[in-house]
């Protein structure tokens, strides 16, 4: 099965979801626009809390997509999602030791320590797997992720119990405590990213091959793989910074992109991009308005639906080529 | 022509310390199809591969023409020369068109679309390989034969001058195989190009040979002709066989018949002979 990617499919999906996420997902608030007193705390409302959030959703989502898909073509193995190799975990660690220590650091400078974070972690991890097949890297990947995970939890148990709410928000994955300022740093560093690894994307083509073909292709698989690396642990260090660990999408959209598109890495960056999108501001959405007025994190509700939707995906697509 | 020989000076090539492979000075014919022929495990595969400049040398150095391998960009390379590994690999899902358009990778710039060159270059890389039915299937549902031609028709697209086959007559049955080395003499009849491949069957590479190298635990034992080099104390002496030399009934290449390996069996029938 293949669907061309134009425009107007694109727009069709994006637009309706994205007027569901600025009327809090039901229709009913619509005549409220048309109350004039009404509508200029409706505008505020949107402009100020609505829009930075679905933005700022949407951005992550992109942005994990497309490090699950640099991470799934680099390693050759469709396991591979920052989340389960430890990259969100290491930039996760970074964030949660700098609110800790440092509580007074402005917000923009998270990425940052998400990035160094995600960097070290990978580093580490690439360092240990030189040489090996691509599944020693995830087996490794599963263990540095849970061994993260833990000094995480660790770090929790002794923090104090003020801070401690603003870490576990952070970290169940989500958007409810966007505000301008997330706006901006995310909004800063994926308008660097995301067009970057687009880029890149579009020079992955020789490493789906065995490496003795793609090198003598002329491919600088030594330069495209560190690049992507890099790539891939910055856009999921963006991520965690904005939104916390939020788990799942960077599998699930490179798996929706390859149902649905060409599984060529070229051909697969603006669908990655686009259905990480989608996923994580439809999973706000839910988690926004379902039971409200509790808001369910993003990340929780997109393991919740996520999860269900990837397995029948994958027996799907078994009995297909069964 | 000459602008596509291959050549090593004091080549040194090993593995950990070790030099497996040391040979002060050799080439390799430009427009000639040269076979690489010796025992399992003698050093033909890393040989190519650091023609190919995919083993790093421990000493010496390797010109493709005047180019030195090792000063060449992969890319600048990759326009010059193609190789085809032993046992290539690629995701079942892609298909056999999109393969062989990985083979214009070294010419196409980044982020355009493929050129209307590009295009002509797979589809005339299919035609020749003749799998232009199978474009659009995807390699997961290609039978060996057909897979080992679809990777042919890849590095033919790279349109390079110089092609090295590692053993690219494995998992193809016997008439596959001569279609194989067909289209490798028209290669190097029609566009002159210079073809180094390993072949573990000696009667093709005599067929089909201008230049034999004959490989024995990393060394260079003979090389030249087939008609001129070949002799059964030769290859007794590489490959442990012994072996009878006719001249081929149809072509004018030798024709190896493979006697036993005992010398004993071999005395046997001479007594017979005799009685």
């Amino acid at each position: 099965m293949s669907i061309r990617l134009t425009p107007t499919f694109c727009l069709g999906l994006l637009l309706p979801i994205l007027a569901l996420c600025m009327l809090n997902g039901s229709i009913d608030t619509l005549p409220l626009f048309m109350e004039q007193q009404q509508r200029q705390l409706m505008m505020q409302i949107i402009t100020e809390l609505r829009l930075p959030r679905v933005i700022v959703a949407a951005l992550v989502g992109a942005g994990l997509g497309m490090a699950g898909l640099l991470l799934q073509t680099l390693s050759g193995n469709r396991l591979a999602d920052p989340s389960i190799i430890g990259v969100n975990q290491g930039a996760a660690l970074a964030v949660v030791l700098g609110i800790l220590i440092m509580p007074e650091m402005p917000p923009q400078w998270l990425p940052l320590l998400g990035v160094a974070g995600g960097l070290t972690s990978v580093i580490a991890l690439w360092r240990l797997c030189r040489g090996t097949p691509p599944i020693a890297l995830i087996l490794m990947g599963v263990g540095l992720s849970s061994l993260l995970g833990a000094l995480i939890g660790c770090l929790l148990i002794l923090s104090e119990t003020q801070q401690l709410a603003m870490v576990m928000t952070w970290l169940s994955g989500s958007f409810a405590s966007t505000n301008h300022s997330t706006l901006v740093s995310t909004l800063v560093w994926s308008s660097v990213l995301l067009p970057a690894s687009w880029l890149l994307c579009q020079r992955l083509g020789p490493l789906l091959l065995d490496p003795l073909s793609s090198r003598m292709l002329g491919a600088r698989t030594g330069a495209i793989e560190g690049l992507c690396l890099l790539m891939a642990c910055a856009l999921g260090a963006v991520a965690v910074a904005a939104s916390g660990t939020l788990g799942f999408v960077g599998l699930l959209a490179p798996h929706l992109a390859r149902l649905l598109h060409p599984p060529h890495p070229e051909r697969l960056a603006l669908p990655v991009l686009i259905y990480g999108a989608l996923l994580t501001m439809l999973a706000d959405l839910l988690g926004r308005s379902l039971f409200a007025p509790v808001q369910l994190p993003a990340g929780l509700m997109l393991a919740m639906l996520g999860v269900p939707v990837f397995i029948l995906l994958l027996l799907w697509q078994q009995r297909i080529r069964g | 022509m000459n602008n596509h020989t291959i050549r090593a000076t004091d080549l040194k090539v090993g593995y950990r310390g070790t030099p497996l492979i040391e040979e002060a000075l050799f080439t390799i014919p430009a427009g000639c199809i040269t076979v690489l022929l010796g025992a399992n495990g003698c050093g033909k595969s890393t040989l190519l591969k650091s023609l190919a400049g995919l083993h790093p040398l421990q000493g010496g150095q390797v010109w493709i023409g005047d180019w030195q391998q090792s000063a060449t960009s992969a890319r600048q390379m990759a326009r010059r020369l193609a190789f085809l590994p032993q046992h290539p690999t690629a995701p079942d899902t892609l298909t056999v068109e999109e393969l062989v358009m990985m083979g214009r990778y070294p010419h196409r710039r980044a982020l355009l679309p493929p050129s209307t060159k590009d295009r002509t270059a797979v589809a005339e890389a299919l035609k020749q390989t003749k799998i232009q039915d199978l474009a659009k299937r995807s390699i997961g549902a290609l039978s060996g034969g057909q897979r080992q031609r679809a990777w042919l028709a890849m590095v033919l697209a790279q349109e390079t001058d110089i092609l090295m086959l590692d053993e690219p007559t494995s998992y193809l049955d016997l008439s596959h195989q001569y279609d194989l080395l067909n289209l490798i003499r028209q290669l190097n009849l029609d566009h002159g190009k210079t073809l180094v491949l390993v072949l573990h069957d000696l009667n093709q590479a005599f067929e089909f040979a201008d230049h034999l190298i004959y490989m024995k635990k990393g060394k260079i034992m003979a090389q030249g002709s087939p008609t001129e080099t070949v002799t059964p104390a030769l290859i007794e002496d590489i490959f442990d066989l012994s072996c009878d030399i006719l001249p081929h009934p149809q072509a004018s290449c030798p024709l190896l018949i493979p006697l036993a390996n005992r010398h004993g069996m071999l005395r046997s029938v001479t007594k017979l002979e005799t009685v």
